[in-house]
């Protein structure tokens, strides 16, 4: 039995790896509340070799150039998708004192016939489920910024989730236009 | 033999003539086809008398003869007004040039406390070199928006005594005649816009 055939070892080798997927599928959440969480933007196709993929996956972000004025704001949007099995929840946001003053979370809401932002105090994102950070809706305000956002320029964002803790992202800054823009208030 | 002529031939006629007057009618009632609110019959508003980005005053009596797009907001506004911004930018780019020529965005400020003509002036800018920012003294530029409807409201953020503020949700275009003749919506894809803004400018050239 030591010298298997190729074709079985071929077989084992496969069986290996979708057990290893099932259980990364499986188990994804819970080693996620330690420090090993603090991912780049992940793939949604988990490599098979990698340990338990982070619960909380963050895609698509970016955030707003700016005009160049004094003490001026931007926002940033992102896809963040729960892939876990425990609900959580985006509760903060920070940069560095060099980027920008703080950073809040926003929601846009109409009034009527006005618009107006609100600050909130975090969104629940359930299992399987996306929380949409997108133009005209909710977003990652900054607020304060130290210099002008120029298109080209990266920064690090660290959220902070109530289960999968500080997420540090690297966010590209960007010429924001029109398209995947929110509907205001449909959120709530 | 004639019979079957004449049958065929009448109906035919018939047909002819009923298609060309669906067409004539179809193209009158198809023509104004605007993606964005119209104001039926267009009507005259305040008129504004504030101060542009060059310090020079600002009326919109003043514009006549040009399509002017006037939307109302700030610049401490990071998210939807930047958003509108660029989207007038963008529908600006797709106007033809005579059309282009004969249309002015207009930025108003709802925050005149922070933002002067000059910050109005960099910030549009940003957007199109040929967009007027307009501000003014703080107490008349609130009138004039109130004139309008438009009550800003302030909502305060953090603890420096920076603050946001409510403003419109649509835009306001004005005919060559100086009349409200449209209500965008401001998350309008920038396409329709420009193709709004260009039967505006069309129904002054006819
Ligand atoms: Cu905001």
């Amino acid at each position: 039995m030591m010298h298997t055939p190729k074709a079985a070892r071929r077989l084992i080798l496969i069986a290996a790896i979708a057990a290893a997927g099932i259980f990364a599928t499986a188990c994804s959440s819970d080693s996620d509340e330690d420090a090993e969480a603090t991912a780049a933007p992940v793939e949604a196709t988990a490599t098979l070799a990698a340990p338990a993929a982070p619960a909380i996956e963050i895609a698509d972000i970016r955030a707003r150039a700016t005009p160049g004025l004094e003490n001026e704001n931007s926002a940033a949007y992102a896809v963040i998708t729960n892939r876990g099995t425990e609900k959580d929840r985006l509760v903060s946001g920070s940069v560095d004192a060099s980027v920008a003053g703080r950073v809040e979370l926003h929601t846009t809401v109409k009034e009527g016939e006005m618009m107006r932002m609100v600050q909130v105090d975090g969104w629940d994102i359930e299992p399987g489920a996306s929380l949409e950070l997108m133009p005209g809706g909710n977003h990652v305000m900054i607020l304060e910024l130290a210099e002008q956002f120029v298109v080209g320029d990266t920064f690090t964002l660290t959220l902070v989730f109530e289960q999968a803790g500080e997420i540090e992202v690297e966010v590209p800054v960007m010429e924001i236009a029109t398209s995947g823009m929110a509907t205001p208030g449909a959120m709530n | 033999m004639q019979r079957i002529l004449r049958r065929v031939r009448i109906p035919a006629l018939v047909g002819i003539a009923v298609i060309v007057v669906a067409l004539a009618l179809g193209c009158r009632e198809d023509a104004p086809a605007f993606a964005s609110a119209v104001v039926e019959p267009p009507s005259r508003m305040p008129e504004v008398n504030l101060v542009a980005g060059d310090g020079q005053p600002f009326r919109l009596s003043d514009q006549q003869g040009k399509v002017v797009v006037v939307y109302v907001g700030y610049t401490f506004c990071p998210d939807l007004c930047p958003l509108a911004m660029s989207t007038l930018g963008n529908a600006y780019d797709r106007l033809p040039a005579e059309v282009r020529d004969g249309v002015q965005v207009v930025m108003i400020t709802a925050d005149p406390a922070r933002d002067t003509p000059e910050v109005m002036a960099k910030y549009v800018n940003y957007f199109d070199p040929s967009f007027t920012g307009v501000s003014g003294d703080p107490a008349t530029v609130l009138e004039t928006l109130a004139s309008w409807g438009i009550h800003p409201e302030r909502s305060a953020t953090g603890a420096n005594g920076s603050y946001f503020v409510s403003h419109p949700t649509r835009m306001y275009v004005f005919n060559r005649d100086g009349l409200l003749r449209l209500q965008i919506a401001h998350d309008l894809e920038p396409e329709s816009v420009a193709s709004d803004l260009e039967l505006v400018w069309r129904e002054g050239n006819d």
